[in-house]
């Protein structure tokens, strides 16, 4: 067997994309410190790295004035690929073994009735796969005096995608059309899309009610996204059956939308202009739309240690209104026979909305708004300093980097080791479920450089892993 | 802080080393497919569709047709109206000849009285009684000699006395001088008083004597004298004139003067002898010749003139021709002379089948002599050639008309050599001829219809009244109709199919000699009409054929992928016919694979489906529905995917009792439903 470096595939991935390490949404990759806090940052993000998380942190009591995030030394990376049903190993069990026939053939492995069951089992719960990759080419963060407040501003760029196949396309593949089953699609989801979002952000300390806020910070980013490309699925209610004398029934019921920048060159199929031109990728295309969003965030020291925090990320819309097509099915579906090749186009066309192809003006997506709350802990003198961290998030929508299932994450920074610091955390719910994080940071002053994982155990046993998440970056504090 | 180190690295380490992804190969699974695999309905109005020979009535019963329509072989007339070649000879003599010169005189002198008399002597004229005188006439110039059959002779004596001197003539003869012979004698005597003349009529010739061309008078002369008186003799005592009145020439040698006209006035007769002979009222030649030739036997030239009074040329005038003849010469008025365009018509207007025809032959005068007899003339030969005419107005004579033999192929594509039955009972089949007569005449049909299959079958049916509705094809009437029974009784002779039938049409042309207008060009064509309705019955009827089994090589190795099948067929029946069918499969080494549907304990390689139920006319009245099922397990279906051919059989039976006909309709129509469930190996 061939064997992949998992580090390789990881760097090409990283090759391929910018890096950014500015988290989104309820769910999505965030920078390092806080993916190595299990995506803990409502209260325990500062700086330049609490912009999209909680805007009132930008503000922070430090003596640095100025935070840079450059290529260099460390560019900035957070990416996650992976899915939620599927890991390496049985991945590997499924899709990764040859067997070699009598007549020298080789072919995949041939399933038991056990292995199929095992395989359906694995789709129990839906079987999602995702990618989410944030890029940062560059952030500043600045903050003259305490009495101005903090300004930032970032471009992130973020890629990311989800897929989840429809267990009832699962049941099709392996057990065959049982009669008189309804086999519907209604959890199928699909959303991928390239966003790259302008964020200016102001917080400040509005010292309110000194008596019980010992530090009482707001902040809000304003965000003019600008996307590239979206494709997703609106809805689906497709169903078929198999009825009387194997005819089969149902509906196909779909509405997909998708937006390209007119510089991808992207050529639907229901253009019958003959023109043939390439795909072409460029680092600045042109978008195919625009929002504008807002952060708005809270962040209170009840203590000198302890603090809460609040924020809503992402409140907004983006309109795409450049090359924007519409796919839909809604028809009944018969087929009873299958020789009839009319009947089998028909089928084909109300389940994949082949010939329903048009432009349309616009649709409108929302950003992955999502609700933060949080609160930290600071114990001094552990050894070093140990920051303990506890978010609860709720993503408002599905979109890329969201989720709707609540997320607790329980996250624990050991700085001030010299110029180390070590993270970890835990996380329960939202897409995951579970995850085990654990960071690295070294402090030089003037640089540092932070490594970081919401999923140790995966690097620990990656065979077992289901997904690969991983980051890392650097900033500049003057 | 070491440990911090240590730790770090040993995070890097295991992410770097600890994990391995597969290069990824496709798994392949056993799955359960329920398909509807065909629901087709058929009905027999598609079949139509498909072919250009299938039809249906639109008079409500919607019953399907099977007809064909081919041209068949033309009938010309252009070789029936002709004239079959004539010759005709006459002759005609040219009969009583006329000369010229008619009479002969001569002068008697004195001897008679007393010998040396001269003229101007003066003398007393003594009386003499019955002295014979004897004297040649003058010569005639224009015959040596003639023979007559008639005529007589005046004669003509004149005294030439002075008075008181008579004369009296009597026994007076008229003889050849030279022979002797007795032209012409007048017994009786005549008494001329002086210088007075006295003529005796009509004196008869001698008949068959030739007179030669000098004549003698003999007779007995008296005279009572002068008396007493002196007279001066004159010149002749008497002179005697003989005049030849109403001769009648049969022969002579002389120099003939011009004659009457001899002439042949005759007709050339067509289809001499014929009870009914082509009579024509305008004819237009298109070929034929023409030869005359006259033979002139007297001798004396001619001027001949010949016309045929029914013969206009192409500019409508009569066909004339003067010629001058030589004396006892064949001359060749014409040799093989073209008639092309030439016209005979009827002078009358009525049809006839008589040309007439005049030859006048007019003699020139002779200056030498010439021998000619009332027997000799002139002949002439008349040769019409056969004639081909391009045009035909008039009686024409029945004419026969071999039979042109026609096929008329039944397009039943592949189905005569492959469809084999026991019998099969054809209602209301028709075969028509229907002809179109290119003018106005009659036609009377007389054949027969052949058919012969590949099995060697052979069948005849005659065309005759029997048989047809109709044997008189008229302009009105061109439509010729076999009597249904009687195809019916001659297709039950075939258990195959014939390719083809092959008529053999025939017959005679205005069979009932009626006047008809026609032309060469005029022929009689016509079209030859085949319907066959699917009305019949026919029993254990079987089409065999080999379909390809054409699978792509993917395809092919799809199938090897199905671990086994089941296959439920639903079949509606509204056709009136059951249905059996079976299929064998072979390889392309034509090796023997399996029978469709495989052959198994419990199925049999043979699908039957019983036909739907039919009322008294031969109508479906109710639908039969039947399911069946078809299974194929592993080792047969792998057998399919090598399959390149089937040879299938299909079994069919009306289902009317005793083989009655029974109808098939456009409404007719079978509804096929299959659905399956098959056992198959997804090998991505």
């Amino acid at each position: 067997m061939k064997k992949v470096n998992l580090v390789t595939a990881v760097l090409i991935l990283i090759l391929s994309n910018y890096i950014l390490a500015q988290g989104a949404g309820s769910n999505g990759v965030t920078d390092a410190r806080s993916m190595g806090m299990a995506k803990t940052f409502t209260t325990s993000s500062f700086g330049i790295y609490a912009v999209g998380k909680n805007p009132a942190n930008v503000f922070q009591d430090s003596s640095k004035k100025v935070e840079l995030i450059l290529p260099i030394p460390l560019p900035n990376v957070s990416g996650a690929v992976g899915s939620n049903f599927i890991s390496l190993d049985e991945y590997n069990y499924y899709f990764g073994t040859k067997v070699t026939g009598a007549d020298g053939k080789t072919t995949g492995r041939l399933l038991t009735e056990q292995d199929k069951t095992k395989l359906k089992d694995l789709f129990a719960d839906g079987g999602t796969v995702f990618s989410d990759i944030h890029v940062q080419l560059v952030s500043i963060s600045i903050q003259p005096t305490k009495a101005f407040g903090a300004l930032a501003f970032t471009i992130t760029d973020r890629i990311s995608g989800l897929m989840t196949f429809p267990k009832g396309l699962i049941d099709l593949g392996i057990e065959g059309n049982l009669p008189n089953k309804v086999y519907n699609f209604n959890d199928t989801q699909f959303k991928a899309s390239w966003l790259r979002k302008y964020s200016f952000s102001y917080a400040r300390d509005f010292k309110i009610i000194p008596k019980l806020f010992k530090s009482f910070k707001v902040g809000a980013s304003i965000n003019f996204v600008s996307g590239f490309f979206y494709t997703g699925l609106d809805h689906i209610k497709t169903e078929l059956k198999t009825g009387e004398a194997n005819a089969i029934t149902g509906k196909g019921d779909f509405l997909a939308y998708s937006a390209f920048s007119p510089d991808f060159k992207v050529k639907y199929n229901f253009v019958k202009d003959e023109k043939k031109e390439d795909f072409s990728g460029t680092p600045f295309p042109t978008p195919a739309g625009s929002g504008v969003g807002f952060d708005f965030g809270i962040s209170t020291m009840l203590s000198k240690n302890f603090s809460l925090g609040f924020s809503i990320t992402d409140i907004g819309k983006i309109k795409w209104d450049k090359n924007v097509a519409q796919y839909s099915s809604n028809a009944a579906i018969y087929l009873d026979d299958l020789s009839d090749k009319a009947q089998r186009d028909t089928l084909v066309n109300r389940l994949t909305g082949k010939e329903s192809g048009k432009f349309i003006s616009s649709i409108t997506t929302q950003m992955a708004t999502a609700l933060h709350i949080g609160a930290s802990l600071k114990v001094e003198n552990v050894p070093g300093t140990m920051l303990l961290a506890l978010d609860y998030h709720q993503g408002m929508n599905d979109e890329p980097g969201n989720n709707k299932k609540a997320r607790v994450a329980l996250g624990v920074d050991w700085y001030d080791l010299g110029i180390f610091a070590l993270r970890t955390g835990w996380s329960v719910g939202g897409f995951n479920k579970f995850n085990w994080g654990l960071g690295l940071g070294i402090d030089f002053g003037v640089i540092a450089l932070n490594f970081g994982s919401p999923d140790f155990q995966n690097v620990v046993s990656p065979n077992k892993a289901k997904r690969i998440t991983f980051a890392f970056d650097s900033v500049w504090r003057f | 802080m070491r440990h911090v180190k240590h730790f770090a690295a040993f995070l890097i380490t295991a992410l770097l080393f600890s994990c391995n992804i597969n290069e990824p190969n496709m798994p392949r699974w056993d799955v359960s497919l329920n398909l509807p695999i065909a629901k087709k309905s058929y009905t027999l109005m598609d079949l139509l569709e498909k072919s250009s020979e299938l039809k249906y009535y639109k008079d409500g019963s919607n019953l399907l047709y099977f007809s064909q329509e081919q041209n068949i072989d033309k009938i010309d007339l252009k070789d029936k109206l002709k004239i079959d070649a004539v010759t005709e000879t006459a002759s005609e003599t040219i009969g009583s000849i006329s000369i010229a010169g008619d009479s002969v005189t001569t002068d008697i002198g004195f001897d008679w009285i007393a010998p040396g008399l001269q003229p101007g002597m003066k003398i007393i004229i003594p009386p003499v009684n019955d002295v014979p005188v004897s004297i040649n006439t003058d010569i005639i110039d224009e015959f040596l000699s003639v023979k007559l059959d008639g005529g007589t002779i005046d004669l003509s004596i004149t005294n030439q006395f002075p008075s008181p001197v008579s004369l009296t003539l009597k026994n007076i003869v008229l003889k050849n001088s030279s022979g002797g012979e007795v032209v012409a004698q007048y017994s009786g005597s005549t008494t001329i008083p002086a210088k007075e003349t006295k003529t005796i009529k009509a004196i008869a010739i001698t008949k068959g004597i030739f007179i030669k061309n000098q004549l003698k008078l003999e007779c007995l002369v008296s005279t009572s004298g002068s008396g007493l008186t002196l007279i001066t003799l004159p010149q002749n005592s008497f002179s005697v004139k003989a005049k030849f009145v109403n001769l009648s020439v049969v022969e002579a040698q002389a120099k003939i003067p011009a004659q009457d006209p001899v002439v042949i006035d005759n007709t050339i007769t067509i289809d001499e002898g014929e009870t009914q002979p082509t009579k024509f009222s305008n004819i237009k030649i298109e070929t034929g010749s023409l030869t005359i030739k006259v033979t002139n036997n007297l001798d004396i030239d001619a001027t001949l003139t010949l016309t045929i009074n029914n013969l206009k040329n192409p500019s409508g005038q009569t066909f004339t021709e003067i010629r001058s003849i030589a004396r006892k010469q064949t001359v060749t008025l014409f040799n093989n002379f073209s008639l092309a365009d030439y016209s005979i018509v009827s002078l009358n207007g009525s049809p006839t089948n008589q040309m007439s025809y005049k030859i006048s032959l007019q003699t020139k005068a002779a200056s030498d002599f010439r021998t000619i007899k009332s027997t000799d003339g002139f002949s002439g030969l008349v040769e019409l050639s056969n004639l081909q005419l391009k045009d035909f107005s008039g009686q024409l004579q029945p004419q026969i008309v071999s039979p042109e033999r026609s096929a008329v192929s039944l397009d039943l594509q592949d189905l005569k050599n492959k469809l084999q039955f026991q019998q099969i009972n054809l209602r209301n089949p028709l075969v028509q001829l229907r002809l179109k007569i290119g003018s106005q005449f009659e036609f009377k049909i007389d054949g027969r219809i052949e058919a012969k299959n590949s099995l060697g079958q052979r069948a005849i049916l005659g065309l005759n009244s029997r048989t047809l509705n109709t044997t008189l094809l008229t302009p009105a009437d061109s439509i010729l109709s076999i009597n249904s029974d009687s195809l019916s009784l001659f297709f039950k002779k075939f258990s195959r199919f014939p390719d083809s039938l092959i008529v053999f049409a025939g017959g005679t042309l205005n069979p009932n000699y009626k006047t008809v207008s026609l032309k060469s060009t005029d022929q009689i064509s016509g079209r030859s009409v085949f319907e066959l309705p699917l009305d019949f019955g026919i029993a254990d009827a079987q089409i065999a054929d080999s379909v390809a089994v054409d699978l792509s090589n993917d395809e092919r190795d799809n199938l090897k992928d199905i671990n086994s099948l089941e296959a439920g067929v639903v079949l509606t029946n509204g056709l009136p016919a059951s249905i059996s069918f079976t299929g064998k499969l072979y390889d392309q080494n034509n090796n023997f694979l399996t029978y469709f549907p495989p052959k198994y304990s419990d199925q049999d390689s043979i699908l039957t489906f019983n036909g739907a139920l039919t009322d008294g006319a031969g109508n479906v009245s109710t639908k039969n529905k039947q399911t069946k099922t078809v299974k194929a397990l592993k080792a047969e279906i792998d057998k399919i995917a090598k399959a390149k051919y089937m040879r299938v059989s299909f079994r069919l039976n009306t289902t009317a009792p005793g083989n009655t006909p029974v109808r098939f309709r456009t409404t007719d129509d079978l509804l096929i439903h299959a659905f399956g469930s098959t056992n198959y190996r997804v090998n991505p």
